[in-house]
């Protein structure tokens, strides 16, 4: 009789405890699946920038230091990736157009009749698209807000806030029905809105004719094609087409990475263009050769504030001039054009050999990719600890991987990449 | 570069607007030419006491007062007299203040004559123009226009109409050349 109470006072116990886990299971669930959802919004965000028939107008508001800069242009998208843009306000700017076919993007301006043409860098294949969603996920910490109507159109609103504290905030409305950023919203680490861009009307035809992307250019334009070559992935390649050595920055303002890169000419000189993304916003250096001589430790800099929060820094290093332009503080882009150097570069790599041994070869291969010295010195740290070849590392994080996600799949722990970090590219 | 051309550059370069190139350039002739070099302290010195001046402001009934004074004159009407009167050659003391007036104003078309002669820029010289100046050249105006548009896409557009503001940034100011102390990537550095 004891036996038995005991035994029923057990199953009883066990019911209440398969009940309470089930119950915090089916707490825990909705959390699980909101996450999901995000993540479903921002890849169906990310696919409908190039994949979704549009006409609308769009209407874009930048503080400047002179007062506020506001612009309204006529957009139409077709939904196999080309695009047009006309402007409409300011008067100044009204008549000039920028067309995007997935291959070229070229900018009319009336002012001048000429036509700019360079290479396009939209990504519609489904690894950039992947990989794209992954760079937000991993530098964004993104939170869905209340729904909201933005042109007459029921908008998910989210709310993407940067890893790090010191980038920027942007908030997004999305097209519920078909995922086009209906309006965005972007803020400074101090609070400072620094763009709002939104569509004032908008719909979403079935089709939309070719004459309609296409920019009405009159005859006698002038066209200038500064691209000298297609779009490349390697610094080797670059570098050939550029015909001089176009050389990678060994550190990164946080979340970027090496997106591509192409050879351009500006005002007749052919120079090296390589751009960067962390995802939402993008840096672009661009290099060319300057005249050799005078003191190698002296640097001249010069920084120009752009619109949308960016900044332009000129910089002479070594035999290069170089551009940097993008957002984030101009300290940090400098610092990106400083380890630019070829000197840092040879003694980076020299100290890699003598800490990596035979491993070091991949330095190579991975710089030439464009990696940072972070991303190499981590992904290196998790081949000696955890045994997998680097080049199916490099693979990982090509695809949009970052070291931090690579470290937990392999069981390397953070800390000892940090420490390795700390010793072979001046700390975390 | 020579030292004519270093000259003509030496305010833009103590304001931080040449290009890196163009920085260093000067940077290195200053080091060689003691003559330059003075000529740079002079204007530094000049700007930094031009900067450290007080700004006058007027007094809020300023306006007032002086359209009060003035409309409290009595009305004149013997203007056009005392408009010629220094021009009436009616004594030896007149016509030696008119031949001192022509003279004074032919010294000072020949001064403005040869300063303009000075600053118009040469073709070699154009290039130190900066890209927000007013008078810059076609080549400067093409090479700004091309690298906007190599950075631009299609969702961010940049305008060629917007002109970035020359004062709102501090790295702006003063001259824009400064030493980087030798780093070894090997060591501990300083944290990013």
């Amino acid at each position: 009789m004891t036996n038995a109470n005991t035994s029923g006072a057990h199953l009883r116990w066990h019911i209440m405890a398969a009940l309470t886990v089930a119950l915090i299971g089916l707490a825990a669930a909705p959390g699980r699946s909101e996450t999901q959802e995000v993540q479903d919004i921002i890849r169906r965000y990310v696919k409908a920038r190039h994949t979704v028939n549009l006409r609308g107008r769009m209407l874009s508001v930048q503080p400047t230091a002179n007062g506020v800069r506001t612009c309204s242009r006529r957009i139409v998208r077709r939904s196999d990736g080309r695009s047009l843009s006309v402007f409409e306000t300011p008067a100044q700017e009204r008549g000039a157009a920028i067309a995007d076919d997935g291959t070229w993007l070229i900018r009319y301006d009336p002012r001048d009749r000429v036509v700019r043409k360079k290479r396009s860098f939209q990504g519609v294949d489904a690894r950039s698209v992947e990989r794209n969603v992954r760079l937000i996920l991993r530098n964004y910490a993104v939170r869905r807000e209340p729904d909201e109507t933005v042109a007459g159109r029921n908008c998910r609103r989210l709310l993407l806030e940067p890893s790090r504290p010191r980038n920027l905030t942007v908030r997004l409305w999305i097209d519920a029905g078909t995922g086009v950023e209906m309006r965005r919203d972007e803020q400074d680490a101090a609070g400072n809105t620094i763009s709002i861009m939104m569509y004032t009307s908008v719909e979403f035809p079935r089709t939309i004719s070719l004459s309609e992307v296409t920019p009405a250019i009159p005859r006698g334009a002038r066209t200038v094609n500064i691209s000298r070559s297609g779009l490349m992935t390697t610094g080797s390649e670059i570098s050939k087409t550029a015909r001089f050595p176009v050389r990678f920055p060994l550190a990164l303002p946080w979340g970027y990475e090496f997106d591509r890169g192409t050879v351009v000419e500006i005002a007749g000189r052919r120079s090296g263009f390589l751009r960067y993304t962390d995802g939402l916003s993008e840096i672009t250096i661009i290099q060319s050769r300057s005249s050799p001589g005078g003191d190698p430790s002296m640097r001249a800099a010069r920084v120009i504030p752009r619109l949308y929060g960016e900044v332009e820094v000129d910089y002479a290093l070594d035999d290069l001039q170089i551009v940097v332009v993008g957002r984030g503080e101009a300290r940090e882009l400098i610092a990106m054009a400083e380890t630019i150097s070829g000197a840092r570069e040879t003694a980076w790599r020299s100290a890699m050999a003598r800490t990596f041994n035979s491993r070091a070869t991949a330095v190579g291969p991975m710089r030439d990719r464009g990696l940072s010295a972070e991303a190499i010195v981590a992904l290196l740290t998790i081949a000696e600890r955890a045994g997998p070849s680097p080049t199916v590392l490099l693979a990982s994080y090509q695809a949009g991987w970052g070291w931090r996600d690579i470290a937990r799949r392999w069981r390397v722990p953070e800390a000892d990449i940090n420490r390795r970090l700390q010793t072979m590219v001046g700390g975390k | 570069m020579n030292c004519r051309k270093v000259c003509s550059l030496l305010s833009a370069y103590i304001d931080g607007e040449l290009t890196g190139a163009e920085s260093l350039r000067i940077r290195h002739h200053l080091a060689e030419c003691s003559r330059c070099e003075r000529e740079h302290e002079s204007l530094l010195e000049t700007k930094l006491a031009i900067c450290g001046l007080p700004v006058v402001q007027p007094d809020p009934e300023f306006e007032r007062h002086l359209m009060e004074m003035v409309s409290a004159l009595p009305p004149d009407t013997d203007w056009k007299q005392r408009l010629l009167a220094p021009f009436v050659l009616d004594g030896p003391r007149n016509r030696v203040r008119l031949a001192a007036a022509f003279a004074a104003a032919g010294l000072l078309a020949l001064a403005l004559s040869v300063r303009w002669t000075l600053d118009t820029p040469t073709a070699s010289a154009s290039s130190h123009v900066t890209a927000y100046d007013p008078t810059y050249t076609p080549m400067e105006l093409a090479r700004e226009r091309d690298l906007r548009f190599v950075h631009e896409s299609f969702e961010r557009p940049q305008p060629v109409s917007y002109s970035a503001p020359t004062d709102a940034h501090p790295f702006e100011r003063g001259p824009a050349v400064h030493p980087i102390t030798a780093w070894d990537p090997a060591q501990p550095g300083p944290s990013r």
